[in-house]
Formats: structure tokens, C-alpha cells, sequence
């Protein structure tokens, strides 16, 4: 064997070794950034999971961390009541308590991921069986939802929905026409008749001056606004006030911290008060006691009164008119002078019999000796 | 030299000293044919140095690319065609035919219409290049250029090479416009897709960027094709039989390099 000893042959060997190495480079970087590892890449370890329904999840289908791939799906194998999936997943990615894998949908047109969160518990040991969640169902969700539309709309109730969106219609074509005929608030803001912008300019114009007012303090609300801290001060010793008076109610001081303190002799003597004039309001209720009777329904204390005042009103007009005795006595001045001797007259005779009685006791006595 | 003598002269001991053999002869091909390459195009500014060069351009570019019209206009209607009819079935099933206009314009543009212009040119002109070069190794005719110190590589390979420098980029274009107007058609005619709709939805995913990588993959295409044909011609051994196993291979090599580079070149421009 021998290589003839030209410097061109060897020249060419050289470049072809060159281009061959440059040829390699480039398919290998395209394979590399095209997601498929050549030389293994990361080292990956298998992490098996099981799911009740995987959702259409395929094998080769990427697992995803933090929206970053980081493994994929190596086999899926049915179980009694699941599916046993084993991924591929990085050596870094470590599972712990709370960790959540789902399956999601890549599009609307297909196409699945299994979405990985780690958790945020203590670390789970290598080799522990995962427990994955199984994906929402689209389809059967949105024939539930047609479903109930379907329902919702069966029968008339579509003709009558029809019929309230052509009312409803008919009321804004109304409406349309009262704002288009200026008529109303809103169509005299549409209308060309600038009165309401006038109303609403002229407005504007006393806010403005209002807030101007307000701003140089020229009111009772410009000056407390404008205050330099004087309504502030009496505010505060206001404030000040109420809560020394709160705290005196507040410790039971004074008639209204008594009321509201935790003491209830005042509660219990107003109960008391309060017991004993609903027995006094029961007893009046029921008519017992003059006051009961006088407040009673039937009449006949009112009307004895009555007839008694009248009886009175009868015997005073006879004697003012000067009848009776009673009213002789009380008119005629004669009578009384009459009466008046009678009674000086009895009166000495009285005298005059109680001088006389001792004589007549001892004359009886002698005389009944006798 | 280019034609030369074998670089073993006595048989292999055994089927390693063979393999390794084959290996080193291979690296050296490998390397003779890239030093041809550079060669050649270093050379192509000389092309317009004198007036026989000139002429000979002239005549390269009518070989490589007006003789090779027809060929590429029938290839490039119906490749827009086929495009058209296969993306257009399957959307379909999605009532989405109306987008059959933006699959096939970015097809063409990115990797349909660069290659198929690869192919034929490696087919039409590549094969021929092989085979007329060969010829002449065969009768001693490039020796004698040798001799006579002109450079094969200047005066056979850089005039190739520069025609289809040229050539393969605005080929490829065209093969596009037509593959364009091609999947209209059929769009048109099969799938009641409106013409002017159907350009709207090509235009609109048109990009310049994919117009420019899909003419550099030509360029890359039309290097290729020449570098393999020129080389297997320069090479060429054994007579008549010789130069059809040139012209065999030339189409090969190009085929498989035309595919290999394609991928390479999509991926580097377009990330995933």
C-alpha cells in the first residue's frame, strides 16, 4: 500500500476532510436546534404518572414546565381504571407536595401537552407514582351548553323572543324619532335649538364661579376649605370633647353612662315604673277606681253628674229669683232681720233658762220630797 | 493537474487497507472538487475580461437557462398545481380552500420552487455538463488544455459555473410565478376559488424574506449542480462507459447534496 507523495493529493484530502467537517457541523446544529437530540443531550430519567382520562395525549407529545419543554411523553399503557403514562423529563425537574400535571390542548384544531407544576411542598423521593389531572373535555362542554340553548329556545319561545326583539325595535325606532324631533332631554341635545346647551353653558359658568367663590374662600365652604387651621383646631377640640364625654359614658359617669353601663339599676327601676303603670293603665282599662269608672264607656257617672249639676243649676236660679226659703232668706232682708232677732231671742232665752235651771232642779227635788 | 493518474497504484491488502483507502479517496474527491469550486468562482470576474469569454457566457446562460424553459415552465405549472390540488383537498374538509393560495405561495417561495429548479437544472444541464466534460477527459482533450496551460477550470468550469450562478435564482422565480398561477388555476377550476381571492391570500403571506432565502437555496443549488457535474466530467475514466457513469452520478450527487443543503438552509433561516 502506498499513497503517492503529492503535496496536491494530500492538499485535497485536507479540504475534503474540511468540507466533510463543515457538512457535518451544519446538519448536526440543524437536527440540534430542531428539538431532536442526537447525542442524548440532557440526561432524562422516565417518571410515570397515571391518569384517569388522558384526553387524546399521544406518546412524543412534549412535556412542558413553566411554558419551557422539558421532556416528553415515552409510553402510555391502559390500566384498570386509568392510564399509565411514563414520561421523559429532565433530571432537574424535581416533583414535590402540590404538584399539578394536567393535560392541555395545543389549538382548537389538536394536538396535546402535559403541562407540569412542580409544587411548593417538600421534595417527593425519586420514582414515586404521579398522580395527573384529567383535561377538560371541550366538546362535550360545548354540547352541554348547545344542549341547554336548545332547551333554553325549543317550542315558541324563539317566535316570542323575536317578537320582543321586533317590539324592542319598534321602541327605538320611536325613541329614534322623539330624539330626532328634538323632543325630550336627550333630543333637545341633539336638537339644533341650542337652549339646553345654553342652560347647560350658563350651568357651567355658576359651578365655575361657585368653585371660584370656594377657591378665594368668599363662603362659609371657601373659608373652611381655605381655613389656615383655625375651624381645624375647634374641630379638633370638638372632637377633643366628645371623646372625653365618651369616655365618661364609656366608664358609666352621669345619668347616660349609667344608662349605658353594664350597672341596670335604672333599667331595672324603669322596668319596675314601667310594670306598675301597665297594672294602673290595666286597672284603668278595665274601670276599676273612680278614675277607672269616670274613664269607663257607659255614662252613668257622667250622667248622675249632669243631672246633679242641673239639680244645682235649678236650686241656685230659685235663689236668685228670690224663691223658696232658702231664697227669701237669701233676697228678702227683712226675713233675714227677723231671723236674725228670732235667733237673739232664742239665744237669751237659752241664757236665761240655763241661769234658772239650778232653782228649778232644787224646787223638783223638794217638791218631789214632798 | 485535474486528469491524473490513480492515487494507488497496487491493490489492497485487505478490507481495512480498503476501507481506508476509499475513505481517503473520497475526502480527497471531496476536497478536489471544492478547491475546483472556489476556483471557478474566483475566476468568474475573468469571464468579462475578454470578449471570447463573454461570448461564452452568453452561450452558457442560453444553454443553462433558455434551453431549459420549457422544461421548467411545464415543471413549474405543475408542481403549483399539484400543491394546489393536495393542500386544497384536505382544507377542504375544513371548507378552508381559500387558503390554498397562501400554502402554495409559501411552498414555492421557501422550498418548492428553488428545488424543483435544482432538479431539473441537475437533470438537464447538470447531466449534460457531466457528460460533455467527461467526453472531452476521455479523449484527452482537457489533458491537452493542460498541456497547453490553459486552466480546464477557467475555461470549462467558470463560464458553467457563472450561467448558472445567474440562471438558477431567476429560473426559480419563475418556476414560482408559474407554480403560483398554476395552483390558481386549479383552484379556480376545481375548488371554486375565486381568482382574485386567491391572489389576495398569496400576496398577503408573501414576504420578502422568503422570497430572498428561497433565491439564495437557488444560488446554493445552481453551485452545486455545477461543482458535481464539472467534477464527475474532470474525472471521468474509462471511456464510453466512463461517461455514462459520470453523467449517472453527476445527477445523483446533485439530487442528494440539492436535498441535504435544502434542509441545512431552511432550518438555519427559519426557526421553529
Amino acid at each position: 500500500m502506498s499513497l503517492k507523495t503529492n503535496n496536491e493529493v494530500f492538499t485535497e484530502v485536507i479540504v475534503g476532510l474540511f468540507m466533510t467537517a463543515v457538512l457535518g457541523v451544519l446538519i448536526y446544529f440543524t437536527i440540534i436546534i430542531s428539538g431532536v437530540e442526537v447525542f442524548g443531550g440532557k440526561s432524562k430519567v422516565p417518571v410515570t404518572v397515571l391518569f384517569h382520562d388522558v384526553g387524546g395525549l399521544k406518546e412524543r407529545d412534549s412535556v412542558v414546565l413553566r411554558g419551557m419543554p422539558v421532556g416528553s411523553v415515552n409510553a402510555m399503557q391502559l390500566q384498570n381504571s386509568g392510564v399509565r403514562v411514563t414520561l421523559s423529563v429532565q433530571r432537574d425537574v424535581v416533583f414535590k407536595e402540590g404538584y399539578v400535571i394536567t393535560v392541555c390542548s395545543g389549538s382548537l384544531l389538536g394536538g396535546n401537552y402535559l403541562l407540569i407544576e412542580e409544587g411548593a411542598g417538600a421534595a417527593l423521593p425519586a420514582g414515586t407514582t404521579l398522580t395527573g389531572q384529567s383535561p377538560k373535555n371541550w366538546m362535550r362542554d360545548l354540547g352541554e351548553i348547545v344542549g341547554k340553548l336548545k332547551e333554553a329556545t325549543e317550542g315558541d319561545r324563539i317566535k316570542q323572543i323575536l317578537v320582543n326583539v321586533e317590539d324592542a325595535s319598534s321602541s327605538i325606532k320611536a325613541l329614534a324619532a322623539r330624539v330626532e324631533g328634538g323632543k325630550g332631554t336627550l333630543g333637545k341635545l341633539f336638537a339644533e335649538d341650542n337652549a339646553l346647551y345654553n342652560d347647560l353653558s350658563n350651568t357651567v359658568a355658576n359651578l365655575k364661579s361657585v368653585t371660584g367663590k370656594i377657591d378665594s374662600g368668599t363662603n362659609s365652604l371657601g373659608r373652611l376649605l381655605n381655613d389656615d387651621g383655625g375651624v381645624y383646631a375647634d374641630l379638633s377640640a370638638s372632637i377633643a370633647n366628645l371623646k372625653a364625654i365618651s369616655g365618661r359614658l364609656e366608664k358609666g359617669e352621669g345619668t347616660m353612662g349609667k344608662l349605658l353601663s353594664s350597672d341596670d339599676t335604672i333599667y331595672r327601676d324603669l322596668q319596675e315604673t314601667m310594670a306598675r303603670v301597665k297594672s294602673v293603665a290595666v286597672r284603668l282599662d278595665n274601670g276599676e277606681g273612680s278614675l277607672g269608672k269616670l274613664m269607663k264607656d257607659d255614662n252613668k257617672v257622667y250622667n248622675d253628674l249632669d243631672a246633679t249639676v242641673a239639680n244645682l243649676k235649678q236650686v241656685t236660679d230659685r235663689l236668685a229669683k228670690g224663691e223658696g226659703t232658702l231664697g227669701k232668706l237669701s233676697a228678702d232682708e227683712q226675713l233675714y232681720n227677723d231671723v236674725h232677732g228670732l235667733v237673739k231671742d232664742v239665744r237669751q232665752t237659752v241664757d236665761n233658762f240655763r241661769d234658772t235651771t239650778p232653782i228649778s232642779a232644787f224646787a223638783s227635788l223638794i217638791m218631789g220630797g214632798l | 493537474m485535474i486528469t491524473r493518474e490513480p492515487t494507488y497504484s497496487d491493490a489492497a491488502g485487505n478490507a481495512w487497507v480498503g476501507v481506508w483507502r476509499a475513505a481517503v479517496l473520497e475526502l480527497g474527491s471531496i476536497g478536489r472538487a471544492g478547491s475546483m469550486t472556489a476556483q471557478s468562482l474566483v475566476m468568474l470576474p475573468l469571464l468579462l475580461a475578454t470578449r471570447r469569454s463573454r461570448r461564452e457566457l452568453a452561450r452558457q446562460l442560453y444553454i443553462t437557462g433558455i434551453k431549459s424553459l420549457a422544461l421548467i415552465t411545464i415543471v413549474g405549472m405543475f408542481t403549483g398545481m399539484i400543491l394546489g390540488l393536495q393542500v386544497g383537498l384536505e382544507l377542504r374538509r375544513y371548507n378552508q380552500e381559500l387558503y390554498i393560495g397562501s400554502a402554495v405561495m409559501v411552498s414555492l417561495l421557501r422550498e418548492m420552487g428553488p428545488f424543483m429548479t435544482g432538479i431539473i437544472l441537475a437533470a438537464c444541464v447538470g447531466s449534460s455538463m457531466a457528460a460533455q466534460i467527461g467526453t472531452m477527459t476521455v479523449n484527452d482533450e482537457i489533458a491537452a488544455l493542460e498541456i497547453m496551460s490553459i486552466s480546464p477550470v477557467r475555461f470549462l468550469m467558470a463560464p458553467r459555473m457563472a450561467a448558472m450562478v445567474l440562471m438558477t435564482p431567476i429560473l426559480s422565480f419563475y418556476t414560482c410565478v408559474l407554480g403560483v398561477i398554476g395552483g390558481g388555476i386549479v383552484g379556480l377550476t376545481q375548488l371554486n376559488v375565486p381568482w382574485a381571492q386567491y391572489i389576495n391570500m398569496a400576496m398577503d403571506v408573501a414576504h420578502l424574506r422568503d422570497l430572498y432565502v428561497g433565491l439564495f437555496k437557488a444560488l446554493v443549488f445552481g453551485i452545486v449542480v455545477t461543482s458535481v457535474s464539472c467534477y464527475e466530467g474532470f474525472t471521468t475514466t474509462q471511456g464510453a462507459v466512463g461517461v455514462g457513469q459520470a453523467t449517472r452520478r453527476s445527477v445523483i450527487v446533485s439530487i442528494l447534496l440539492i436535498l441535504v443543503l435544502g434542509y441545512i438552509i431552511t432550518r438555519l433561516f427559519y426557526d421553529l
